[in-house]
């Protein structure tokens, strides 16, 4: 199943009129709000106590970086600064190897090791006043993929559409993959340093994307935020090679255009709480909507230590 | 404990089935072998008991009939009005008594098989004495675990926008929660909405909300008698969990032409009911339509409109004979949510219109009839139809000439083709039998979807792009149930029931015994008790996105892997009539299990869920719920009404929802107490008065945060997402609550004589004191990323008024 079905020339997030969506919500407050009240409330929550929130995103392609935070209660007015722990000991252990990570410029905690391909590990923090949190990941096998081909289409005056297929070598047991594509940006001002852009993606057999298509109560167009990846399972071709593909579109004059294409192998835990990141965007402030829980795998603290692994390599739009 | 057997692929628990088979078998020998005995009852008398204005059928009517030698025989007429059993040999007395009519009695001698018809005279009220005519209440108890209300008690209730509504009116009984504020949907004992087998008629419904969930579709003028069993019931129902909504459609005056009409804000409506040539045959037509649509559409500017309306109507043709009938009743209802819009771009100008619908389309025709020796027997075939529909079209015309059109189409629906067939014998040696059997052919469209676009340049053919899923699922269910009402002394009777519930869909078959045990101890005249236990079980599964009545209901059959809801309940109940007042206590407590539930995933959208990828968007679970239920109430005299109070607990479990911990269910009540009251002030006045409390609803909303830092697989990309805090940290599910909801509410209803027929008006206030009571609450993002809680409360000082007038 294709996961965009949308053609039309006008992207929708320009559409002015109204939508099915738009049209319940309104009537519906409407009725509500006929002699209704509304307005904030303080509500009766369990109190809770303080914690750590700890995020790392583990790979052997980059030095281990651990972002150390105290945990917000929803009524506070906090910045990210003010909540950023500087005299936490974090504790990365692999093995019999431990490091004691130090604190970078950024407020981070940074390794001197990076973890390696198929391993299991554990970072262990503690801080005055909290309770220790700990969380333990492993970081996959590095994806393989071969026969990356490139076709195009000109769909119109405007447009080319981009086929990309290429040849994934699944590894056995599951595992979630995202594919991306990304372009190097000229520095200046405005990008601040920073170097990449995501090319719109779309794709087939997305597990992810489909369970997030959150078309509402009504619309049923699905569509993919500019710079996502997708995410695909290999629940249909566990431990077999197998031919994927993605599509883009880009503007005629954008192209020749030089990418890379990014497959990235994950483990449950970074899946998952990017799944609950994303659904709770899309849920937090719908009232039909049902409630998602923030993933986390840290015992005794909030946030989440993940694993993945990337593979990448050049295409070229012409 | 589940006792489901998967016939086509392996034979669980044999031993089970075996033994419900043979409890089947015991029960069919015990009501068809039972000796008779020739000098002491050679006869049966059988017949219906009718209103003397109307000829129609009264549900519920006690009919006893007293021997020459003092013993007493006594049944309730069922729900079309019919009673049967034997009498002796000799004059007998037959009294009939029923809520609201005068009490009857006969003298006659039988010496044949005999069919009765009886009419029983309307009450009246004799201002002057203060003395009210009539029996005064059906004055021997009977099960506490069915609660019945009449058209006129659920008139009387006072009601949001001044539109009585049944099933609101038993959101006041024990044991029964409204769910949100203002909706009309039925959470009896712990359970959930799709748990309730709602009856029009025989007919399943599958939705019985209107306006989001603010009215039901029972329109209380073409109602007869509305009433709930707590539980499976006995046998010969089933196929929920939680209760049965038994709602009988009015036949219709025999006797003369009527015609009602009703105006409220919200709607208005038109009965029409009277004979057709002769007494013999009646019709009734009753339409019911929103006027909203109508206001909204003066307020509107012409190029962006929406708006909403509701319709129901129900039709119905009775033709009886001298020992039965024919029975034909037509359901139709909908609710549509609309909108368009026309706009004008710089670079093209668009059309769009869309449309959400819901609603029911029932059939029904039905036979009833008495043959042999007084043998009580209907059959009946029914359809119905439920579904949702939205259809959304966007048209847009280019400045160069080119046009681009855009249609999305979503169904999600259910049909029905059934067909059922009862026997009731009648009463031998203290022993009452029936059994039946039924079966329905579904058709399942879970979430069809389909989308195309077209797009055409000048000069070329058009081009069509179209994605989608039909997918349909078809299944069959049967059932075959048996049950024997047994007076094993005058002190103490029992009912004993089994029902077999079949499914067969996509090549499995799911085969389960549902035993049902009752069993009654009469201490006193005055005094019952009750103990049942029941088994019951569920075929069809709803994923609902959310609580209030919004349509996107889809339902979906058990499957080989997802299998069928089943419970048990157990339930202790007491009964006492105070002969002084007419006041009848009930006090009722009870536990059951719940195995089977469905869950869609968190965050996952019922758009999307189809036939073919549901059972991966779903994680099932258990429940448990337990309650006291205490219940007093007063039926005739100038002051009638109830006080009920429910002590509940309903809890969850579901693996894949807090790590397998149990969780409090989201309508779960720890208090729940009403007042409901009705005071005949005059001749023409009365008024009337509700006062609710409850434990506010359970709820899970974030309590923290945490930066939502992410991960592009070591890439920044730009535009970067700045991590901000707005991640959010949830405790233990539904560990919250509402604030506790409590409201008045008064209604004043006049009634009087005019040379033409017969005018009520009736004016109220909802929520007279103007609680804040939330109808959802939810969190809020603030401009500096806390998060705050908000509270929509709709209903508060809501006037009601409503005319009739009945000619």
């Amino acid at each position: 199943m294709s996961l965009s079905s949308r053609t039309s020339r006008v992207p929708p997030n320009q559409r002015t009129g109204s939508s099915g969506a738009a049209v319940f919500v309104v009537v519906t407050t409407s009725l509500l709000g006929l002699q209704g009240c509304k307005g904030f409330i303080d509500v009766d929550l369990p109190q809770r106590d303080p914690e750590l929130a700890v995020f790392a995103f583990a790979s052997p392609h980059d030095e281990l970086h651990v972002d150390v935070f105290r945990v917000a209660s929803a009524g506070e007015a906090a910045t990210i600064e003010s909540l950023r722990i500087n005299d936490a000991t974090v504790v990365f252990s692999r093995g019999d190897m431990v490091d004691t990570l130090s604190l970078s410029a950024d407020g981070g905690y940074v390794a001197n090791v990076r973890p390696t391909y198929s391993e299991r590990f554990e970072i262990r923090v503690v801080a005055p006043g909290y309770p220790a949190a700990t969380a333990a990941s492993a970081i996959p096998d590095r994806p393989s993929i071969s026969g990356v081909d490139v076709s195009a289409v000109r769909n119109d005056e405007e447009w080319i559409d981009y086929g990309v297929s290429f040849t994934l070598d699944d590894m056995p047991g599951p595992t979630v993959y995202s594919v991306g594509a990304y372009t190097q940006r000229p520095p200046n001002e405005q990008t601040q340093g920073v170097e990449w852009t995501g090319v719109f993606l779309t794709g087939t057999d997305p597990v992810f994307r489909t369970e997030l298509a959150d078309v509402g109560a009504l619309q049923l167009e699905v569509t993919i935020p500019s710079g996502s990846p997708l995410y695909l399972s290999d629940a249909t071709f566990d431990g077999e090679r197998t031919d994927l593909a993605v599509e883009t579109r880009l503007y005629f004059r954008q192209p020749p255009l030089e990418a890379r294409l990014v497959v990235t192998a994950m483990d449950a835990d970074y899946f998952e709480y990017h799944k609950a990141l994303e659904l709770q965007r899309r849920n937090l402030e719908d009232p039909f909507a049902e409630p998602v829980a923030l993933y986390s795998n840290v015992i005794g603290g909030q946030g989440v230590v993940a694993g993945y692994a990337r593979e990448e390599t050049s295409i070229v739009f012409q | 404990m589940p006792s489901f057997t998967e016939s086509s692929t392996r034979s669980a628990f044999p031993f089970r089935l075996g033994a419900a088979s043979a409890l089947l078998a015991v029960i069919a020998v015990i009501g068809s072998t039972q000796p008779t005995t020739a000098q002491t009852r050679p006869f049966t008398i059988s017949g219906v008991v009718t209103d003397a204005d109307s000829h129609e059928s009264l549900v519920a009517a006690t009919v006893q009939a007293t021997g020459p030698d003092g013993s007493t025989h006594g049944v309730t007429t069922d729900r079309y009005g019919r009673f049967s059993f034997p009498i002796p040999t000799g004059p007998i007395q037959i009294t009939v008594r029923h809520v609201g009519y005068v009490l009857r009695s006969i003298e006659l001698t039988v010496a044949a098989d005999t069919f009765l018809t009886i009419p029983l005279a309307p009450a009246t009220l004799v201002l002057d004495s203060l003395v009210v005519q009539g029996s005064r209440t059906n004055d021997s108890p009977t099960s506490t675990a069915t609660v019945r209300l009449s058209p006129e008690e659920i008139r009387r209730i006072p009601a949001l926008g001044g539109e009585p509504d049944a099933v609101k009116a038993f959101q006041l009984m024990p044991g029964v929660a409204g769910g949100r504020e203002g909706e009309a949907g039925l959470y009896v004992r712990g359970g959930s909405p799709d748990q309730n087998l709602v009856l029009l008629d025989g007919t399943p419904v599958y939705n019985v909300n209107h306006l989001v969930g603010f009215l039901s579709v029972l329109n209380p003028e073409a109602i007869r008698s509305v009433a709930l069993s707590k539980g499976p019931g006995p046998a010969r129902f089933g196929g929920r969990l939680s209760s049965t909504l038994d709602v009988a459609l009015r036949e219709g005056n025999r006797d003369h032409r009527q015609r009602h009409a009703s105006v409220s804000p919200v709607s208005g409506a038109v009965t029409f009911d009277g004979p057709i040539r002769g007494a013999r045959s009646s019709y009734l037509f009753a339409i019911r339509r929103t006027w909203l649509d109508q206001l909204y559409k003066r307020f509107q500017p012409p190029k962006e409109r929406y708006g909403y309306n509701f319709y129901d109507t129900v039709a119905k043709l009775s033709r009886s004979y001298d020992r039965g009938g024919f029975y034909v009743s037509v359901y139709a209802g909908r609710d549509n949510f609309w909108g368009r819009s026309d706009q004008s771009l710089t670079s093209h100008d668009e059309k769009y219109r869309g449309r959400l619908g819901w609603g029911n389309l029932t059939t029904s025709i039905r036979w009833q009839g008495v043959v042999g020796s007084g043998v009580l027997m209907q059959a009946s075939a029914y359809r119905t139809h439920y579904s949702t529909t939205f259809r959304e079209r966007y048209d847009s015309t280019y400045r160069d000439g080119s046009i681009s059109t855009e249609a999305a189409n979503f169904v999600s629906g259910i049909t029905d083709l059934g067909l059922t067939s009862e026997i009731e014998l009648p009463r031998r040696n203290r022993i009452d039998f029936r059994a039946g059997a039924s079966g329905v052919l579904h058709h399942f469209t879970p979430g069809s979807h389909t989308a195309s676009v077209t797009s055409a340049t000048p000069g070329d053919n058009p081009v069509v792009d179209e994605t989608g899923s039909r997918a349909g699922v078809a299944a069959f269910s049967s059932a075959i149930f048996s049950e024997a009402e047994v007076e094993a002394t005058d002190a103490m009777s029992f009912s004993v029931g089994l029902r077999f519930s079949n499914l067969f869909v996509d090549s499995h078959s799911w085969i389960l015994a549902e035993p049902r045990l009752a069993i009654n101890l009469q201490l006193r005249p005055s005094t019952n008790f009750e103990v049942r236990v029941d088994r019951s079980t569920q075929f069809v599964h709803l994923l609902s996105r959310s609580g209030i009545g919004v349509p996107l209901d889809l339902w979906m059959p058990s499957t080989a892997s997802i299998g069928p809801e089943s419970g048990w309940q157990y339930s202790l109940g007491c009964v006492q009539i105070l002969d002084e007042s007419g006041i009848r206590l009930n006090a009722d407590i009870y536990y059951r299990t719940m195995s089977g539930l469905v869950e869609p995933l968190a965050g996952s959208s019922l758009v999307g869920i189809d036939a073919a990828n549901w059972e991966q968007r779903v994680e099932t679970g258990n429940g448990q719920a337990s309650g006291l239920e205490l219940l007093a109430r007063r039926e005739s005299g100038r002051l009638t009404g109830w006080v009920a109070y429910t002590l509940a607990r309903s809890t969850r479990t579901f693996d894949g929802i807090d790590r397998g911990m149990e969780f409090p269910y989201r309508f779960d009540r720890r208090h729940d107490f009403a007042v409901t009251t009705t005071y005949r002030l005059t001749e023409r006045w009365i008024v009337s008065a509700t006062w609710v409390f409850a434990t506010g609803n359970a709820l899970w909303l974030p309590s923290a945060r945490v930066p939502s830092i992410e991960d592009d697989a070591g890439y920044r990309t730009w535009p970067e997402r700045d991590p901000s805090i707005n991640a959010y940290v949830y405790d233990a599910r539904n560990a919250a609550r509402e604030p506790n909801y409590h409201r008045l509410d008064f209604s004043f209803r006049k009634t009087r004589q005019t040379d033409r027929g017969t005018e009520s008006w009736t004016i109220g206030l909802y929520n007279a004191y103007a609680r804040r009571n939330p109808f959802f609450i939810s969190a809020r993002e603030q401009e500096d990323g806390s998060i705050r809680y908000y509270q929509i409360s709709p209903f508060v000082l809501i006037p009601a008024i409503n005319y009739e007038f009945e000619f």
